[in-house]
Parts: structure tokens; C-alpha cells; sequence
């Protein structure tokens, strides 16, 4: 369970979202809203990304005081990634896999099913397209025995074929218990239409809950 | 016309010399604020550069380094996405274009070109007509040069020169990590930055050997570690706005912290070189390692400084000057080593409070509607 308490982020001195009280249950969400309206916002705070008043916990844990234990249950796939450029995918995977306690094996199968190339992720991060560059990202978000996994416009630059396998790997994991929040701009036709998929809409400065 | 010098003055000198004011503040304060007699010192400065060509040959290298700074920074400009509409400069008659670019460096350059008249004014006065009329050549084949790069900037669509890359991969442990940014990314500032560092150390333990005390020295010392601030700040940079997933990571703040130290020793070895080799023999009384200790101490601080939420260049520059300033008060004590470690400490205790509350500069997103990371900015910046 997610559970903000008098959450505020303003930044340079303009509010950006202010959630006085809210709870979501374990579960999957769909996070709309127009640009601007604070999901990425929402998500990097839940992320541990950027600071903001108030407290958050997610499972018990304080985001803001247990900030390792918070880490490690949390993973976030940010909507334009970005890494240091001089190092590989598989640099990248292993880094994560190694700090996440993560299955390097599951982040290849991963890899390969989104088709992106072994000798791709030899290849500096510097040399990829915004596809490939994606696909990266959303592994690493995959990588590791996260409780919430946050995907903030997890289908754009990404081909058909790689929106599908996304696709079905939200609805193993969220089979799994695992939590997900999503961004998305596009519809998203999961495969087996089994997934309970609860709305939340970012809009007037807070994040509303549709029934 | 008019107005197109307006526009590169609002845009390229004004943000210039906003940028590196704590720079300057800080060489003029070491170089006209802490000698005991200013215009001697620096009478007897000019007339070195004249009369010694290895002297003029490190001045005009840091005068070519100077100069390459402005270059850089306008063509970054030129180059920017934010600042395209400056390509309408195209449109202007070449001539007139290369005279907008020779006022442009010609302002930029003003902190060297002033001392450069000066100097070869005194060359002229005391018939040392050669080296003076080099120093006056030099000068006007700097802005002519820079001004002709400039040009080729604005009408090509090239991102300057760069290294090539190396064809294969070689493991990069979680420690080298900013090592390997200084290596792929930040190369010509390094490079930059240690002939700086090298020049300035090598004038008192090399050149001006056996005239300096160690409260002179120390004068050269600071300024190298000012220098390397910049490093200090690229890095902060780099692992906030190239690598900010890392911050999702269950990576403790102290493995974190012990980045910037493992990096600096690695960085700092040829200054080590130079202050083990020369040091000994100056009678400073003070050990190379204490030194060496001091440098990376100091650093470390500065580098903590960088995390301050919401800290811009020019508020940045600010600091390292002030806190440049301010270690000519308790360098008196010469117990270097407990200076660096205090230092550090005090480093790492800022980094460990204002680590989880950093945030990088907002900027208007230009519809008027809110803020965006000013990402683009600090890129342009490094």
C-alpha cells in the first residue's frame, strides 16, 4: 500500500501537486493527465528521485527516512531515460542486477524478448537510438524483486512488437503482486483482458481517484 | 547591425563574465589583493615575461588556454538549441559578421589583452621592443583567430571537435565512474584544467624557484585547486543530469560520497609528481603528502558545496571564490593535513545532509505555462 500524508512538490516556489491524504492498495493504476498536470512528478517522488514535503510510505516504509529499504522495493522506467553514455547496456545490467539483487539471466530473457541484441548491449549507450534506448530502460526497471514498479510512458519510441511483450510483462507481474503504476498517452490492450486496472487522474494540482 | 551586437552581448558576454565572476574575483584577489606590493610585483612580473621566453612561453599559454575558454563557450552558444535564432546572424555580409565576432572575443578577452598591453607598454619603455611587439602580435592573432572559428561555427552545423573513441570496452568498476566521465566526456576541460594546474604550480617550484616563501606559494597552490573546482562541479553535474536513475538505486550515500575522493586521487597524481619531486628541496617546511591531502580535502568540500538545491554556476563560482579567499586565513596555521581532513570531513557530513535534498535549477519551459530542469543549460554550461 501507497500512503501519502500531507504531500506537497513545488518547484523553485510553484506548487505542483499537493495530496493532503491518499491510500492505493497494492494493485495496477493508470495514471492520466495532461502534460503538465505532475505525473512524472508523482512518480520520481514515489521514485526517490526528487524531495518534496510531507511523507510517503510504501509498504511500511518511509520514503524519506528509510531511504535504502525504500530503494530496494521500488524501481522506476522514466519516460525519456537517461545514462551515462560511455557505458554499455550490459554494464548497465549488471550494475543494477548487483545492486538490486536482481536475476541478470531474467533481465536477458527480457532483453531478447524485446529484441534487443546481445551485441547491442556491448555497445556504448552513446550509440543507441531512443528505441533501443527504451527498451534498456524498461529491463532495468524489470530488474530486481521490486513490490512497486513505476513506468511513466512506458510504450512511446518503442515498435508493436516491443509494446506487446511490455504489454504482457505488466500483466505477469501484476499477476505476480507486484504493484505498477503506468503513464500513458496511448491505449494499452493487454493481452488477456484479466487485469484490473484502476484510474487515477492528475489534474487541478492533486491526483484524483475514479471509481 | 546595432542590433545584432546587442543580441551577442546579451547573450554571449554579459552571461560570460556572469558565469566565471567568481573566477575572476578570485584571480584578482591573489593576484592584485594578496602580493604586499602589487605594482612591484607585478613590474617584476612583466619584465620576466620579457626578458625570459620560457616566462612569455607559459603566459601565452595560459593567455591560448584563456582564449580557448571564450572560443568554447561561444560556439557552444552558436550551437545550442536554445539559441538558434542566433543562425539568422548567417544573413549578415561576411565582413560585417567577422567584425561582430572580432568585437565579440575582443570583449571577451579584455582581462588578458589589458595585461598584455601593459606588459609590452613596459617592454616598449625599457626597449625591450621584440618580445613586446610578440606579445602585441600574439594578441591580435588571437582575436583574429578565435573570430575565424567563430565564423566557421555559425555557418557549419558541426558540435566542435572531439576525441575519437576508443573501439573496444574496458570494465568499469562502480568507483571509476567519474573517472571514466572525465575520460569520455569531459576531456578538453580536463585537459584545460590541468595545464592550468600545472602552469600555476610549476611558476613557484620550477621557474621562480628559490624566490618564493611558502605563504607565496600557497598563493599559486590555491589558485590550481580553484582550477580543479571545475572538475568538482562537472561531476555533481554529471551524476545528477547523465545518471540520475542512479538515485533509485539502494546505493548508500557513503559509496555515493566516495566517489568524488577515489577520483580525485586518481586525478591528482601528476600534481602529486610535481610535489613530491620539487617540493622537498624548496624548504617550505611542508610535506608533499600534507599538500596533496589539503588539495583533495578542500575538493571534497567544494565538490559537497555543488549540492546545494538549486545551485547555479555563477552562485557556484561565488563559493569556491569565497571559500579561495578564506583559506588564506587558516593556511597561516601550515598543519595542511589536518586542514584536508577537516575539510573532507566536513565534506562528506554537507554531502550526507544536502545529498537526498538536491535539486537542479528550474527555468521557465518558455510557453509562460511552468518550470522544466534546466538540463539543457548545465549541458551547455559544461
Amino acid at each position: 500500500m501507497i500512503q501519502f500524508t500531507a504531500y506537497k512538490k513545488q518547484y523553485s516556489g510553484n506548487l505542483v501537486l499537493d495530496i493532503p491524504t491518499m491510500e492505493l492498495q497494492k494493485g495496477t493504476y493508470w495514471l492520466k493527465g495532461i502534460n503538465g498536470s505532475g505525473k512524472s512528478t508523482l512518480l520520481k517522488s514515489l521514485a526517490g528521485f526528487i524531495s518534496f514535503e510531507g511523507s510517503i510510505g510504501i509498504n511500511g516504509v518511509d520514503i524519506q527516512k528509510q531511504k535504502m529499504q525504500h530503494r530496494r522495493i521500488v524501481n522506476l522506467g522514466e519516460a525519456a531515460p537517461i545514462y551515462p553514455t560511455f557505458l554499455t547496456g550490459m554494464e548497465l545490467i549488471n550494475f543494477y542486477v548487483e545492486t538490486r539483487q536482481g536475476d541478470k539471466a531474467a533481465c536477458l530473457r527480457f532483453c531478447d524478448e524485446l529484441r534487443l541484441a546481445k551485441d547491442a548491449l556491448h555497445k556504448q549507450i552513446g550509440a543507441y537510438s531512443s528505441g533501443m534506448l527504451k527498451k534498456l530502460s524498461l529491463v532495468l526497471a524489470f530488474a530486481g524483486p521490486a513490490q512497486w514498479i513505476l513506468l511513466d510512458e512506458p510504450l512511446i519510441t518503442l515498435d508493436v512488437d516491443a509494446i506487446a511483450v511490455v504489454l504482457q510483462r505488466v500483466e505477469t507481474e501484476a499477476a505476480r503482486g507486484t504493484g505498477m503504476i503506468l503513464t500513458s498517452h496511448q491505449d494499452m490492450d493487454f493481452p488477456h483482458h484479466n487485469m484490473k486496472l484502476t484510474t487515477l487522474v492528475a489534474a487541478d494540482k492533486t491526483i484524483h481517484t475514479l471509481p | 547591425m546595432k542590433y545584432a551586437a546587442h543580441i551577442l552581448w546579451k547573450t554571449m558576454v554579459i552571461p560570460f563574465f556572469q558565469r566565471n565572476s567568481g573566477l575572476f574575483l578570485f584571480l584578482f584577489v591573489a593576484l592584485f589583493g594578496a602580493a604586499q606590493n602589487p605594482r612591484l610585483y607585478h613590474y617584476q612580473l612583466m619584465q620576466s615575461i620579457l626578458l625570459s621566453p620560457v616566462t612569455l612561453s607559459v603566459v601565452m599559454t595560459a593567455w591560448l588556454l584563456y582564449g580557448f575558454k571564450t572560443l568554447s563557450f561561444v560556439t557552444k552558444k552558436l550551437q545550442a538549441d536554445d539559441h538558434i535564432f542566433i543562425k539568422q546572424l548567417q544573413a549578415l555580409a561576411p565582413a560585417k559578421l567577422f567584425f561582430l565576432f572580432t568585437g565579440l572575443q575582443t570583449i571577451l578577452i579584455v582581462p588578458i589583452w589589458v595585461y598584455a598591453v601593459v606588459t609590452a607598454g613596459v617592454g616598449f619603455y625599457t626597449m625591450h621592443v621584440l618580445p613586446a611587439a610578440g606579445i602585441i602580435i600574439f594578441m591580435l592573432l588571437l582575436i583574429v583567430a578565435a573570430s575565424t572559428l567563430c565564423y566557421r561555427s555559425l555557418m557549419g552545423n558541426g558540435t566542435g571537435w572531439q576525441l575519437p573513441e576508443l573501439p573496444f570496452s574496458i570494465p568499469k568498476p562502480f568507483y571509476t565512474l567519474l573517472l571514466w566521465h572525465s575520460f569520455y566526456k569531459g576531456k578538453m576541460k580536463m585537459l584545460g584544467v590541468k595545464l592550468a594546474s600545472f602552469t600555476v604550480l610549476l611558476i613557484p617550484l620550477l621557474w621562480n624557484a628559490g624566490h618564493n616563501n611558502l605563504s607565496d606559494f600557497i598563493l599559486f597552490y590555491q589558485v590550481a585547486i580553484a582550477a580543479h573546482a571545475l572538475v568538482a562541479y562537472d561531476y555533481v553535474q554529471f551524476l545528477e543530469t547523465d545518471f540520475p536513475g542512479l538515485r533509485n538505486l539502494p546505493v548508500s550515500r557513503i559509496k555515493i560520497f566516495l566517489l568524488f575522493p577515489v577520483a580525485y586521487l586518481v586525478l591528482l597524481l601528476p600534481e602529486a609528481a610535481i610535489l613530491f619531486y620539487y617540493v622537498p628541496s624548496t624548504g617550505f617546511g611542508a610535506h608533499p603528502l600534507s599538500l596533496l591531502i589539503y588539495f583533495i580535502g578542500q575538493l571534497v568540500f567544494i565538490g559537497s558545496i555543488a549540492y546545494e538545491k538549486n545551485l547555479n554556476t555563477s552562485e557556484y563560482s561565488m563559493a569556491v571564490g569565497v571559500i579561495s579567499v578564506c583559506s588564506f586565513f587558516i593556511l597561516p596555521l601550515t598543519a595542511f593535513w589536518v586542514i584536508g581532513v577537516v575539510l573532507a570531513l566536513a565534506g562528506f557530513v554537507i554531502f550526507y545532509v544536502l545529498y537526498y535534498k538536491y535539486e537542479p535549477v528550474y527555468v521557465e519551459d518558455g510557453t509562460g505555462k511552468g518550470l522544466i530542469e534546466d538540463r539543457f543549460e548545465q549541458s551547455r554550461q559544461q
